[in-house]
């Protein structure tokens, strides 16, 4: 068993020294900036308690019946902050709109969260498609797998070096959803509520890049270089994240019929990014979706892991 | 020891492997020999658990190789073209290897050393691997292939690349693990270079073996003695070559560049036997003894297909 561990530690810190280089740290960096940025926006706004009422949304030429709390916020939002500004702009004074806290939670939601999320699928998927598919592509892999080390352990080992990659950046977003949420929500919503809503930022964030991860390890072990893994791994997070902005202005497919918006929302709730707007966003379905996605997650891993334990390998 | 016995291995359509047998004995160098494409490299990953086979058993200190944890414990590998992490230096990646390994921290630093000094990597072992040559590279790799003490070494074209000074090196380093009664298997194109390290070989050809043997016993059942005849009238060759074949005591007769080439057992007793009869067939120009090589040996049992 000292054999296991020692070994199983110097794969892990040895793809993790690989993971945290130069492109990783400048990820780092336009991840801080962008997130700061969308922080920033939601921080400036100012929040009450107020309803903003619903007429202005008759403004709207199409029904909003689909998706439609994310998007009616929005709505919401857009046509609060165009009449204020229109008023302010007549009367010569700067805009000035107190948006209601629910929506400052939704856009908060849909824009920092996602580019979160999205910004840590990205990292993660990217890493873990490297990890295996690098390593065989230069043919270095081989040392790995003529040493004591099971298979497995070994698989393992190299998707907890690439992931922990990504904790930094977890850690900066709950830092950030902390300060957002005890800065401009606390003084309108439930202690308990905030609290709820900071796990589950953290939870969504960790299982999201988890699942990730997984798919990046499953394509390093299905893929023979390390070009074409990332490349895999990025096309299918862009696919998601169309998903994911196709569910978000689910409301204007209500225009070509029940029946078709039914079935985009559906084809939508593939990406796990969709799955985490409508759990953050809900909150009643959030366990469940958490266990869907970390189930996916778990078959992805252990997918590529009974692949890699049977692969046949070159030196 | 190892000892596999029919092993069969395909890519896809291609065979590379149709039913190899293979015996290593302990404490031994064992050659495997083959043309090019004849499996070498195959059995090599194979025993180093880096490929599966399709079937076939292979037993590595009488351990079943399907217990691939065990199993690696006991091996060292040496592959054709070394690759190594090249931005890492010999010495980290042996610090690597040692923790692989489970190897304790003292003990590791003593052994790296060790196997650095054996390597003669001592002035280059804190450089970059990036800068290294093929043969600094091939002596880093046997390093890490000798870093946890293995019993067996499997070495794939080990003489490759090389330049004749570290060859002689990296000849002398495996004959001493020989001593230290390592097991010692070599796949290598130099047959020179097998003839000189090894006890036995076995020549594969189209994923099967041909012959396993030692080289010695190979070498009685070829002939371990050509005798080299040029006559003065050409024509009289053939007349020469069918008059020898039929002598008990020769093994082999055949035709090179104007010489006849004999082979015999016996250098004593044969050599004058041959000579006096090819001297009553025809006027003979020139006459020298030469040693019957693994190449020879090789070529009779290969069919000429050497790679």
């Amino acid at each position: 068993m000292v054999n296991l561990f020692k070994g199983v530690f110097a794969i892990i810190f040895d793809e993790l020294k690989f993971a945290i280089r130069r492109k990783t740290i400048t990820s780092y960096i336009l991840f801080s900036f962008v997130f700061a940025i969308s922080l920033y926006g939601a921080y400036m706004q100012e929040y009450g308690a107020a309803q903003v009422e619903m007429p202005l949304l008759s403004m709207f030429p199409m029904e909003l019946e689909k998706g439609v709390a994310p998007l009616t916020d929005f709505a919401i939002f857009l046509m609060a902050f165009f009449v204020s500004a229109l008023q302010s702009a007549s009367s010569g004074t700067p805009p000035d709109v107190v948006l209601p806290v629910d929506i400052g939670i939704t856009l908060f939601i849909i824009a920092p969260i996602l580019i979160a999320l999205s910004s840590l699928s990205k990292l993660s998927v990217r890493l873990c498609a490297s990890s295996i598919a690098r390593e065989r592509e230069s043919k270095t892999l081989y040392h790995l797998l003529v040493s004591p080390q099971p298979r497995a352990m070994a698989y393992l080992s190299k998707f907890i070096g690439a992931i922990g990659a990504a904790i930094p950046m977890i850690v900066l977003v709950f830092a950030g959803v902390i300060w957002i949420i005890g800065a401009s929500f606390v003084p309108y919503i439930e202690v308990e509520q905030a609290a709820q809503l900071k796990n589950q930022v953290l939870i969504a964030s960790i299982v999201t890049t988890f699942l990730f991860a997984s798919i990046g390890m499953f394509l390093s072990t299905i893929t023979r270089n390390e070009e074409s893994a990332v490349n895999r791994g990025g096309w299918i997070l862009k696919i998601m994240i169309i998903l994911t902005t196709v569910w978000i202005f689910l409301p204007i497919f209500s225009v070509a019929g029940e029946s078709t918006a039914s079935t985009i929302e559906k084809i939508t709730m593939i990406s796990p990014l969709t799955l985490d707007m409508i759990a953050l966003y809900g909150g009643e379905m959030f366990n469940q979706y958490m266990l869907i996605q970390l189930g996916v997650g778990l078959l992805f891993l252990f997918s590529g892991m009974m692949i890699f334990v049977r692969q046949d390998v070159e030196y | 020891m190892i000892d596999a016995k029919n092993l069969t291995k395909s890519f896809g359509k291609v065979d590379a492997l149709k039913g190899l047998n293979l015996h290593v004995n302990k404490g031994s160098i064992h050659g495997l020999i083959g043309p090019n494409g004849a499996g070498k490299s195959t059995t090599i990953k194979i025993l180093s658990t880096l490929i599966r086979v399709d079937s076939g058993e292979v037993m590595i200190n009488d351990i079943p190789i399907k217990r691939g944890v065990s199993v690696r414990s006991l091996i060292g590998v040496v592959p054709e073209t070394p690759r190594l992490h090249e931005d890492k230096s010999a010495r980290s990646e042996l610090v690597f290897h040692s923790k692989l390994y489970g190897m304790p921290k003292k003990e590791a630093k003593t052994l790296i050393r060790n196997v650095i000094s054996a390597v003669q990597l001592e002035d280059a072992a804190d450089r970059l691997i990036r800068g290294y040559s093929t043969g600094m590279k091939k002596r880093v790799a046997l390093a890490l292939a000798l870093l946890h003490d293995p019993e067996i070494l499997l070495l794939d074209e080990p003489m490759s690349g090389l330049d004749p000074v570290i060859r002689k090196q990296f000849k002398e380093t495996i004959l001493d693990l020989k001593e230290m009664g390592k097991t010692i298997l070599v796949s290598d194109h130099d047959l020179y270079t097998v003839e000189e390290l090894c006890d036995s070989v076995t020549i594969i050809q189209d994923g099967k073996t041909v012959v396993e043997d030692t080289i010695e016993s190979l070498r009685n059942k070829t002939g371990s003695i050509a005798i080299e005849i040029k006559v003065s009238d050409d024509s009289t060759m053939d007349g020469l070559e069918s008059k020898l074949t039929s002598l008990d005591c020769v093994t082999d007769v055949s035709q090179k560049r104007g010489w006849v080439i004999v082979k015999v057992r016996d250098s004593k007793t044969d050599i004058p036997v041959v000579i006096h009869t090819a001297s009553n067939h025809t006027d003979i120009l020139e006459a020298r003894q030469t040693k019957i090589t693994l190449e020879d040996i090789f070529l009779k049992y290969a069919g000429g297909h050497h790679g």
